[in-house]
């Protein structure tokens, strides 16, 4: 694991660097400065809100977030928000692509049920119905007498198999056994997961990729991430991409990737999961333990409950 | 969990597993190469297609016999079974005994056996449940009968029906039952009910058969006589031939007498008529046997009707070759050659000398052998005594315990027979019966081997009186089946019997101390399962002691040989008291006791499989030293020891190969336990699924986290 903890402290080095897609965002204002005829920042940050909200700002203090938005301490709160900056910013389609799937770390499209008829939509829900058969597949017969599950389709028990695999891929994994998980305690992740299964509602990419790496494991490498993440409309993998944060987790996952690539190449896939396994539950606890909790790949709240 | 046949969805799982690596070839499992594919789907074929033989099962060939005497004059009956079966699939051969029934079926295989995928010949002289029921003439992978699954035998004899109609869907079968008389067998008509050819030869008329499926055998017409006149004698003075022929017609063209009485005639003797009883009977009294002929010849009937293989028989009889030679010239024993099913052909004289030859005696020359001269335990001594060396061994190293399940089973049939001859085992040879008993419950016949054990016992008491080593030694051996068979109750009842028995017998000779010890060992173990540790230490203290005076004893009292096999007992017991100090956290006794037995163990080379058990110590005392590697090392040794004398399947072996899936899972091996716990599941649920306890220990490592 040493190689690991090499890259894990490369990674969370990179992470105090000026995120790139803020250095980019803020060309983007230079441009718009002077197609516009503005020499000062504060100016542009203002025009950009007037012509977001069709409002001059009642305080200064209003002006704030777009501020901190070119500066990068923040990003726009939701995808409206992107969208009109994108806008007010004047970016060409490509450029406003940019902006909303590499700086705000967000999908090209938010699907809901009235969408349940629009081809692209149906396209998407194919791929993750394959991904999700497929995991099942993968599920050892002895996995599924773990898990409980006796029926002949363990589709049903998808959350409480997806629950239970997050958990073993987490360094608590290691202490505790994870056959003690009850159905109970991965019930508040049923509806979310539900949703995201149906690709329904803002999906965030760091979540996505979570869905594709636990149902992957372990036929993963850059290639297989990047297709689904790409059929979902999100960035695909990246090293100089970043989180909205600015921590370099992309860049940490090709590495890790490289890493497994190089130790289990032609191994099989029970060797291969367990070398994941192993890999993703020493990254886990490192940067748990030292407050990275968003780097850490399959962190997420209701697993957060669980361990607490 | 009956439910759940872990092996078909393994299957299924990894089938996924090889679909993914080909489809994701470029991630790290998937497949390196084309060539990788090809072997790794190979691979799952194979497993698969063991799976199906095993689920749908398939008949396991065995070797055929075939006459080593031609067949004269009945073509007409073979051309007539070769219609019925092609018309209804079943031909009943039906006649008096020595007509030439089975002769015409083993014609009829050597003739047309190519023309099936396979071909069963079963000789029974019990009932069609029986025949059917035994797995060594009718081996079908996936079945063994096994009394704690089948408690009824009828209830495997319908699974196996079910089977055999299974396969006969899809493969052509023929099967010969050979000299089936039993009268009104009312398991027949389920047999008559597979879809494949059947030969039955018969000398009951059974009313269930349809008369177009029955060939009455009658006698062999008289223009065939003169040719099975010279056949069987060679070249004949003409008025010899004719006397011969005049005794055809007395004899009413019985083809076995007619046979006796040309090779009587080779031999200068001529039979007088036949008399009132059977032709047979007063031919053979009439044949100038030598006695180690008739002894043989009276062996030959007492064993089961299928026969034995020359060269067992030869070990178990003490019969010679020229004796063998001298009955086959007189045509009173049939030799079949086993393996080369053709039809008989003089100009190969030589195929006997490579195949294997099965010695029998036609069932009327048996009945015949059997009426003049009735089989007691005096005039069958040297062959009880020759099973008992041949079941005890002659040394430690290959006995009944040393044998594997397959080896014991060819012997089976042969110690049901002498079982069921000699149902009142005499005293003087209850050494010679004990072995009988053990036999057959180390083959799992606990219902009866238990009866016969205390025939035995009770047998020694009321003969010898209860001041003798023999009481005591066949108490202890009830006790044994009590004891093999969980029965622990009964099983401490014996030890306890037995034990007294012994203590209270004078002179102390070197017999009732050895027998004495093995009850106080067996005692302390029984009351260590108990958790009885006053009781337990009590016993085995008194084992101790009494292994420490004999080897006390001076050459006079316990001669050389007598020694070295004591010394397997007492390293037995020393092996037993490091196991409980073991238990009970005294390592360093343990260790010292166990380096005691590792010095005796260099020094012995032919302890077979004996050896396990001595390093199954080994490995846990490894194990609590930590020294894995070594551990991994001596159990693997074990598995392999256990699959050389056990097998795959037998449970031995699975204990041997879980010994070594715990040790590597210590070792955080855990890919390779893992697929141990999943072999030793997969034989479990298919072969002993009684065993509930035992398949949800496995189910739960192989559910452990990893």
């Amino acid at each position: 694991m040493d190689e690991l903890k090499r890259i894990l402290d490369d990674i969370l080095l990179k992470s105090l660097d000026v995120r790139p897609e803020v250095q980019w965002l803020q060309k983007q204002y230079l441009l718009f400065m002077k197609k516009n005829g503005l020499t000062t920042k504060r100016d542009a940050d203002m025009l950009l809100y007037e012509k977001m909200y069709a409002a001059l700002p009642e305080q200064d203090s209003q002006i704030t977030k777009v501020r901190f938005w070119r500066t990068g301490h923040h990003v726009p709160s939701d995808r409206k928000q992107v969208l009109m900056f994108g806008k007010a910013l004047e970016l060409s389609g490509e450029d406003q692509q940019y902006l909303l799937q590499v700086y705000a770390d967000r999908s090209d499209l938010v699907f809901d049920a009235s969408d349940a008829d629009s081809p692209l939509y149906q396209e998407r829900r194919r791929i993750m119905d394959t991904m999700i058969q497929e995991y099942l597949c993968k599920l050892h017969p002895m996995e599924r007498r773990k898990y409980g599950i006796f029926s002949e389709d363990p589709l049903p028990s998808l959350r409480h198999i997806y629950f239970s695999q997050a958990c073993e891929y987490t360094f608590r994994s290691a202490e505790s056994d994870t056959r003690q998980i009850s159905r109970m305690t991965s019930i508040s992740y049923g509806s979310e997961l539900l949703k995201n299964m149906k690709l329904f509602g803002e999906i965030p990419r760091k979540t996505m990729i979570r869905h594709i790496l636990i149902m992957c494991i372990p036929f993963l490498n850059e290639r297989v991430i990047n297709l689904y993440l790409s059929s979902f409309g999100y960035c695909p993998l990246r090293a100089e991409h970043t989180l909205t944060s600015g921590e370099r987790f992309d860049a940490m996952l090709l590495q890790i990737l490289a890493l497994y690539r190089d130790r289990c190449l032609h191994k099989s896939p029970e060797e291969c999961r367990r070398w994941l396994q192993e890999a993703f539950r020493y990254t886990d606890q490192y940067l748990c333990a030292q407050g990275q909790n968003r780097l850490r790949p399959f962190y997420f709240k209701t697993l957060e409950k669980k361990e607490t | 969990m009956k439910d759940f046949n872990y092996q078909e969805q393994l299957l299924l799982w990894k089938k996924h597993q090889l679909l993914l690596q080909k489809k994701y070839a470029d991630t790290p499992p998937g497949f390196s190469s084309p060539e990788a594919e090809k072997a790794a789907w190979e691979t799952w074929k194979e497993e698969y297609t063991c799976f199906l033989e095993h689920r749908h099962f398939k008949i396991m060939d065995t070797a055929l016999p075939s006459a080593s005497f031609p067949l004269i004059g009945r073509e007409e009956e073979l051309a007539a079974v070769h219609d019925m079966l092609a018309s209804f699939h079943t031909a009943l051969l039906q006649g008096i005994g020595g007509i030439g029934k089975t002769a015409i079926a083993l014609a009829y295989l050597a003739r047309y056996h190519l023309a099936y995928d396979h071909v069963l010949y079963i000789v029974t002289d019990r009932g069609i449940l029986q025949a059917v029921c035994d797995d060594s003439s009718v081996p079908i992978s996936g079945l063994r009968y096994d009394r704690k699954r089948y408690p009824v035998l009828r209830q495997y004899y319908r699974e196996k029906l079910r089977a055999l109609q299974k396969i006969s869907e899809k493969k052509k079968i023929l099967i010969v039952i050979d000299n089936m008389n039993m009268p009104a067998d009312k398991d027949l008509r389920q047999f008559l009910e597979l879809s494949c050819d059947k030969i039955i030869t018969t000398r009951v008329n059974y009313e269930i058969v349809p008369e177009k499926e029955k060939l009455l055998v009658n006698a062999l017409p008289p223009e065939y006589w003169p040719k099975l006149i010279q056949t069987c004698s060679g070249r004949l003075e003409p008025e010899k031939t004719e006397q011969l022929l005049q005794y055809g017609y007395q004899v009413e063209g019985h083809t076995l007498s007619i046979k006796m009485a040309s090779v009587q005639a080779s031999y200068g003797e001529l039979s007088g008529p036949p008399g009132n009883g059977s032709h047979i009977t007063s031919l053979l009294s009439s044949f100038r046997l030598k006695k180690a002929e008739w002894e043989t010849l009276l062996y030959l009937s007492v064993l089961a009707p299928q026969g034995m293989e020359k060269d067992l028989f030869l070990q178990i009889s003490g019969a010679s070759e020229h004796t063998l030679r001298s009955l086959r010239n007189y045509l009173l024993m049939d030799v079949l050659v086993l393996g080369k099913t053709t039809e008989h052909s003089p100009e190969d004289p030589g195929r006997e000398t490579e195949a294997r030859l099965l010695l029998r005696v036609h069932p009327l020359i048996a009945e015949a052998v059997r009426r003049i001269m009735p089989p007691t335990c005096i005039n069958c001594s040297r062959l009880l005594r020759g099973f008992e060396k041949y079941m005890y061994g002659d040394d430690i190293g290959i006995c009944t315990w040393n044998r594997t399940y397959e080896e014991n089973r060819i012997l089976e049939p042969h110690v049901f027979a002498v079982y069921e001859t000699f149902p009142d085992p005499a005293p003087w040879l209850a050494t010679a019966f004990e072995e009988i008993v053990t036999f057959l419950w180390v083959q799992g016949y606990y219902e009866e081997a238990l009866p016969y054990a205390v025939k035995v016992y009770e047998a020694v008491m009321n003969y010898y009186g209860p001041n003798h080593v023999l009481p005591g030694r066949e108490a202890l051996r009830v006790a044994a089946v009590y004891h093999n068979h969980m029965d622990h109750d009964h099983a401490l009842m014996w030890y306890q019997k037995g034990y007294e028995l012994l203590k209270a017998v004078t002179p102390r000779t070197f017999e009732v101390m050895d027998q004495l010890s093995s009850a106080c060992a067996k005692l302390a173990k029984e009351y260590s399962h108990r958790q009885d540790p006053v009781a337990r230490n009590k016993y085995a203290a008194e084992c101790l002691q009494i292994v420490e005076a004999i080897l006390q004893m001076d050459d006079k009292d316990l001669p050389a040989f007598q020694k070295q096999r004591f010394s397997m007992k007492q390293n037995y017991v020393l092996l037993e008291e490091a196991k409980h100090a073991l238990r009970e956290g005294r390592i360093a006794i343990s260790r010292e006791l166990y380096a005691t037995i590792e010095t005796w163990m260099k020094s012995r080379e032919d302890l077979g499989y004996r050896k396990t058990a001595f390093k199954e110590l080994q490995i846990a005392l490894l194990i609590d030293e930590n020294r894995l590697a070594e551990a991994e090392k001596a159990a693997r040794e074990n598995v392999q020891s256990a699959l050389l004398y056990r097998g795959e399947k037998y449970k031995d072996s699975l204990s041997q190969l879980e010994i070594l899936a715990d040790v590597l899972a210590l070792e955080k091996k855990s890919a390779e336990a893992f697929s141990i716990y999943e072999k030793i599941l997969i034989h479990l649920q298919r072969d002993y699924p009684y065993e509930e306890n035992w398949i949800q220990k496995i189910m739960d490592h192989l559910t452990e986290k990893e």
